[in-house]
């Protein structure tokens, strides 16, 4: 046995050492078969660790309709807990939003409890509020976040549908540009919604198109915005990553970025005003101009975010 | 699928036992989120983690939520893990953070009101003796489910002294340091707690 094993004299010495049938209760717990684990959900899980794509848990809800249980993580309710959990989950609901009604202010069901809130907002302006946002799975209207009845938290997952990009602002600390489609992990310090001191905020996109722009409140961090096959390190800039169906590439109007490969073979540093991307397929990485277009939307995301950070 | 790495001792018993730290290098690649350096460390620990989560939860589902979040964290403290150090600790104090998380929130003071261990398909199974086997066979199981709910039944406190000394096969001290308590008061909940489960198990031990 290692040091760290049972040692006789474990027991404190003012208590009366075990009797017979305690001894046999100990050697029982030591006996129990190793727990079960579902190999599905073993296998599912290791590969969301792998791609760094593990969810929260997250909160009390149905299935999406004509989606199978057995499509989702967390599949294993019988009938009846999940009625009891419905019916549970509405008349909780209720009690909430009514008691947060008494006090002044709503809080919003499908948001991390316990999270310490760093929060994103919508950039006010010119987006329209015909959006939707799944948020850890959970549709959420543009517009109640636009409103305030629901909030985004630094760590949720969160895809956009629609057809116009999504401005969100986490104070003057950074303010993200969502292409329509895109799927990613909104930025914040380690541990889900991190703490609004965290240096080291982590973000991560699945697919689609990001633009990101920082602001003086990013002053003494950085930021790291991972996808499956690279990372793209930053200290404060303005820039864009798009994952797509070829890999990744980082587009960088204002600052420095440093990207590299998930092996870390391939990648450097990326000056403004150059575009580099990475393949999936081990093609060498191309170094480019930034594309005009991409250009000019970086340029407005911080000229907009630029008039609200510097007030 | 990741092969196993090298130093880790097979669980094959019925404790995870004791899992050797990978090689720092493993280590540095998960800080890196390396793909294969997570699988590896993924294959490494799970038994650990889902087993602690089974043990403290009695629960098969609430364990396999509360492995998710730890992971979960996992994936997001990696950069912060330190390569020199055994992750175990770490890995059992983000358990238990993510439990007490867990159990903080309306889900599950909600999932804990609608079920119990009777209502565990596994379990159920277990104490039915459902799947024909010999009577030895049944008569474990009959056992282990008794003991497993009778440990889930423990105070919290008492519970996961006694799921880290007699699952994890840690010492005391070692347990002290992760649960933030002095070395003579993990005994005493250890002993207490042995105390408890002869009171609950006194049919069985018959």
């Amino acid at each position: 046995m290692s040091d760290d094993s049972v040692r006789p004299d474990d027991r404190q010495p003012a208590d009366a050492p075990p009797t017979p049938r305690e001894q046999r209760v100990e050697a029982m717990a030591r006996s129990l078969a190793p727990p079960p684990s579902d190999p599905e959900f073993r296998e599912r899980l290791r590969d969301q660790f792998a791609g760094s794509r593990v969810a929260p848990t997250a909160p009390a809800a149905p299935p999406p309709p004509g989606r199978s249980r057995s499509a989702m993580l967390r599949p294993r309710f019988s009938r009846r807990r999940s009625i009891l959990a419905l019916a549970g989950a509405l008349a909780a609901g209720i009690a909430i939003v009514a008691l947060l009604r008494f006090n002044g202010r709503l809080h919003e069901p499908g948001v991390i409890e316990n999270a310490s809130p760093v929060a994103y907002d919508t950039a006010p302006g010119e987006l329209t509020d015909d959006g939707l946002l799944l948020v850890d799975g959970l549709e959420v209207a543009v517009a109640d976040v636009r409103a305030g009845r629901r909030r985004i938290l630094a760590g949720q997952d969160v895809e956009l549908r629609g057809t116009l990009p999504l401005e969100l602002v986490w104070d003057d600390v950074l303010a993200i540009e969502l292409v329509p489609g895109s799927r990613c992990t909104l930025p914040g310090g380690t541990g889900g919604a991190g703490d609004e001191s965290a240096t080291e905020l982590h973000g991560h996109i699945a697919r689609g198109e990001v633009r990101i722009v920082t602001g003086p409140g990013f002053s003494g961090r950085t930021l790291t915005i991972e996808s499956d096959d690279a990372s793209v390190h930053v200290v404060g800039t303005t820039f864009a990553v798009i994952r797509d169906s070829a890999g990744t590439c980082v587009c960088v109007e204002d600052g420095v970025t440093q990207i590299r490969s998930r092996e870390g073979n391939q990648g450097g540093r990326v000056v403004a005003g150059r575009r580099l991307q990475l393949f999936d397929d081990f093609r060498p990485p191309v170094d480019s101009p930034i594309r005009p277009e991409e250009a000019m939307k970086l340029g407005m995301l911080r000229d907009r975010a630029g008039s609200r950070f510097v007030p | 699928m990741a092969q196993p790495i090298k130093g880790i001792v097979p669980s094959g018993g019925p404790s995870v036992g004791r899992i050797e730290p990978p090689p720092p290098a493993l280590l540095e690649g998960v800080r890196r989120r390396d793909r294969a350096a997570l699988s590896s460390f993924f294959d490494c620990y799970f038994d650990l983690v889902h087993g602690v989560a089974y043990r403290l939860t009695g629960d098969r589902t609430a364990a396999e939520d509360l492995t998710q979040d730890v992971f979960y964290k996992v994936q997001m403290a990696a950069h912060t893990l330190d390569p020199t150090r055994d992750p175990a600790p770490w890995l059992v104090s983000i358990t238990r953070n993510a439990l007490y998380d867990q159990r903080r929130s309306a889900r599950d003071r909600l999932a804990r009101a609608s079920t119990s261990l009777d209502a565990d398909p596994l379990l159920r199974n277990q104490l039915r003796g459902s799947a024909p086997s010999p009577e030895e066979s049944l008569i474990r199981q009959k056992r282990d489910a008794s003991v497993q709910a009778a440990v889930a039944r423990l105070p919290e406190s008492l519970r996961e002294v006694v799921v880290l000394h007699t699952f994890l096969g840690w010492g005391h001290d070692r347990i002290a340091e992760v649960i933030g308590a002095s070395h003579a008061a993990t005994r005493k909940r250890y002993s207490r707690a042995l105390t408890v489960l002869a009171d609950m198990l006194e049919d069985l031990d018959r």
